[in-house]
């Protein structure tokens, strides 16, 4: 009997001894997965022995980032993070997180061909890949078909599909109020636009960085062209300048908001109107940001620790996995056979707009800039759009010193 | 007599002088055991990060990159030549001088209303009171919502009175003021508790006395409740001050700064150094300006007024 309890308690030493925890940090809310990505730790925790997973919410992406920035800074970071598609950039620029290029290289059962290469584009910083797409999104307009209708419009006929139809569609919606203002619009401008941004001025065939990356170029013709649009917009009552569009969509108030794919399931729940779902309108070029989140190995992780968190990556990155989160959130699956499963099968069997995410990113989807300081350029990009929209600046000098101070810090990351 | 006696003293004293001093000794000894905890804790989280933050003003200390350069006052030469950071010094001066001497007027105002006996005294001050134990970031999203341009309670009411719907957060004109008026409802509840206890602190002789001399419920606050209210109202004076200063959250929540930077306010371009652009080195500079100048404006308030407060009742 002693011997069989020796022998027993060797074996769960053993096994204790053996086994890798590592911390799991995410920034998905209660509505956008937090549920299912807790319960994968659990069900990967019973699947075998040598790992064991702790997921923590770290709070949504800024908090989440605040405190990875913190927890580098302190030599205790967890083993495996989500950052926003801007941010995994600083980390990558500190040497915070180690790229998985060697770990794939050394996994023949990693199939890495099967990724879509556009959302991998978000993790590829000079030739390595520091990161694996988890919950990649793109942006979708979605509309009230109630209102098209009122309005004498078809809602998948004369849903506008390029800028001009949009300065043709918008102004249909205006409608006044005794004071003058607009109780009912088309479409709202967002005083912050943040990713927005990216969408508007990659259709005007604009970009943030030279292609050498050697400095910004967001004040040329092109970046121009899309604010003075902007302003035509506003100028013909096709949209307005607004700082919260959810409660005046939801309300009837505006025809057409632009938001995340991620909240395709909620936002369907919310109307109490026929709403719809439909591609980004397209300028002189069709162009989506991805938002969304990758997943980090942080380098203060030991060796095991790194080698489990990818692991653990592995699973959650594989076919079925990929497919139950997308299936369970509107985020993208990273894997292209996670389309085929039946899983995604039948969601966009029940849900047929949950594919317009997946053709736009194939099509024209692009990764966000990864410069170790957007946080910054961002502020900016919300200045100049309150500059032009809501002081009546002049675009091109708004822009300029937004570029003046996105250049002045890529020379002080350039050292 | 006089010498023996002196000798005698001497004698006597000089062992007690050791004895008593001993006991003094452990007495000490033990005091300063009881305050080590604390003053370990405060020294190491509180005044080592205060000087490591003067040490890092002097470096180009980037927030995520482990290593930096010593370059002197160069982040205060910068800090000098910086027009958006001495805009954040304008809005917060602005901030300051709205809501400090709103919150002391509404805070002695409910107090002495509340020291008076009126029915349900409890409920009003705890109603008065709820604000302040609310969380800052749940408060500001409800009034977020509250200041809502279409569909907000307060543009609601103006046009119930006739008037004309402000843009309230997304006006540069308007979102200051939306803040200190947010600012100002969570915070006079705990003004107002320290002003109660000062009431209550004033003996009801001098107002008995004043009332047999005649003098009016003007004259009695004038001559009795103000001045000796006086103490509590420079206390009130330099929390608020300083704590205004420091404002954040309800900016952090409700405006981001914006718009047009009209509600950046020092703390929050601070932060926007330290965690956006990530040039922590910057951001220690101006968190350093920032302590000197409440120091200074500390010591100016005692020199000023702490010199009139009269603490004899």
């Amino acid at each position: 009997m002693r011997k069989i309890i020796a022998l027993l308690a060797a074996a769960l030493m053993t096994t204790a001894l053996a086994q890798v925890e590592i911390e799991v940090w995410h920034s998905l809310s209660e509505n956008y997965g937090a549920p299912q990505f807790q319960e994968y730790a659990e069900e990967f925790n019973a699947m075998q022995d040598d790992i064991r997973i702790n997921v923590s919410y770290a709070g949504e992406y800024t908090e989440a980032l605040r405190k990875s920035q913190a927890s580098v800074a302190a030599g205790r970071a967890p083993s495996l993070v989500m950052f926003e598609q801007t941010r995994g950039a600083g980390f990558v620029d500190a040497g915070a997180v180690t790229p998985l290029t060697s770990f794939i290289e050394n996994d023949p059962d990693f199939d890495f061909d099967d990724l879509f290469e556009p959302l991998l584009g978000a993790c590829q910083i000079d030739d390595e890949l520091w990161c694996l797409p988890y919950n990649p999104s793109t942006p979708l307009i979605y509309y009230n078909k109630d209102l098209f209708r009122e309005v004498g419009l078809d809602p998948e006929e004369d849903f506008p599909t390029t800028w001009d139809e949009l300065l043709e569609v918008g102004p249909k919606f205006a409608v006044e109020g005794s004071n003058g203002e607009l109780e009912r619009w088309g479409f709202g401008l967002a005083h912050a636009p943040g990713w927005l941004f990216d969408a508007w001025l990659g259709q005007a065939g604009g970009r943030y960085l030279a292609e050498d990356r050697s400095e910004f170029v967001f004040n040329d013709e092109n970046a121009v062209e899309m604010l003075e649009f902007w302003l035509e917009l506003v100028e013909a009552k096709a949209a307005v300048p607004s700082g919260s569009q959810t409660p005046d969509f939801f309300g009837g108030n505006q025809a057409m908001m632009a938001g995340s794919t991620a909240t395709l399931a909620s936002n369907f729940e919310r109307a109490d109107f026929d709403i719809g779902a439909a591609p980004m309108w397209c300028g002189e070029e069709c162009y989506v940001p991805f938002g969304g989140a990758n997943m980090y190995i942080m380098s203060a992780a030991s060796e095991e620790e790194q080698q489990a968190a990818y692991e653990y990556l592995k699973w959650l990155t594989s076919t079925e996995k990929a497919a139950e989160f997308a299936a369970a959130t509107g985020y993208m699956a990273p894997r292209q056979s996670s389309l085929e499963t039946e899983t995604l099968q039948n969601r966009f069997e029940e849900l047929p707009e949950a594919l317009i995410t997946y053709e736009q990113m194939e099509s024209h989807g692009y990764p966000r800039t990864l410069v170790p300081f957007w946080g910054e350029v961002h502020n900016q990009l919300t200045l100049i759009t309150e500059r032009v929209l809501l002081n009546g600046d002049d675009p091109q000098a708004a822009l300029d010193d937004g570029v003046e101070e996105a250049n002045r810090l890529l020379q002080i990351y350039a050292q | 007599m006089a010498a023996p006696s002196r000798e005698r003293q001497g004698v006597i004293k000089s062992p007690r002088r050791r004895s008593f001093s001993r006991s003094k000794l452990v007495e000490a000894l033990s005091a300063y055991l009881f305050l080590l905890p604390a003053a370990v804790i405060l020294f190491a989280f509180q005044y080592l990060p205060a000087i490591d933050v003067f040490r890092l003003s002097l470096t180009d200390r980037l927030l995520l990159r482990p290593f930096s350069n010593f370059i002197g006052f160069d982040n205060y030469v910068r800090l000098w030549n910086d027009d958006r950071f001495w805009n954040s010094v304008w809005n917060t001066f602005y901030f300051v001088a709205g809501s400090v001497p709103l919150q002391i007027a509404l805070a002695l105002l409910l107090a002495m209303a509340l020291a008076s006996k009126i029915r349900a005294l409890g409920f009003f001050r705890t109603t008065f009171f709820l604000p302040v134990v609310t969380s800052m970031v749940a408060v500001s999203v409800v009034w977020d919502w509250l200041y809502h341009p279409r569909i907000g309670l307060f543009n609601e009411i103006i046009k119930l009175f006739g008037g004309d719907p402000v843009a309230w957060l997304s006006s540069s004109q308007w979102a200051m003021p939306a803040i200190i008026l947010l600012v100002v409802w969570k915070g006079t509840g705990y003004y107002m508790v320290i002003y109660l206890a000062g009431l209550m602190d004033i003996p009801h002789q001098y107002y008995e006395a004043a009332k047999i001399d005649g003098a009016s419920g003007w004259a009695m606050f004038r001559r009795i409740t103000w001045p000796l209210l006086a103490p509590t109202t420079y206390l009130i004076l330099i929390l608020q001050v300083i704590n205004s200063f420091q404002v954040f959250s309800s900016v952090y929540v409700m405006t981001g700064g914006g718009p047009l930077r009209s509600t950046e306010v020092v703390v929050y371009y601070l932060y926007q150094r330290a965690f956006e652009s990530l040039e922590f080195g910057y951001a220690s500079a101006i968190s350093v300006v920032m302590f000197l100048f409440l120091i200074l404006l500390t010591v100016v308030q005692r020199v000023f007024i702490g010199s009139r407060v009269n603490y004899d009742r």
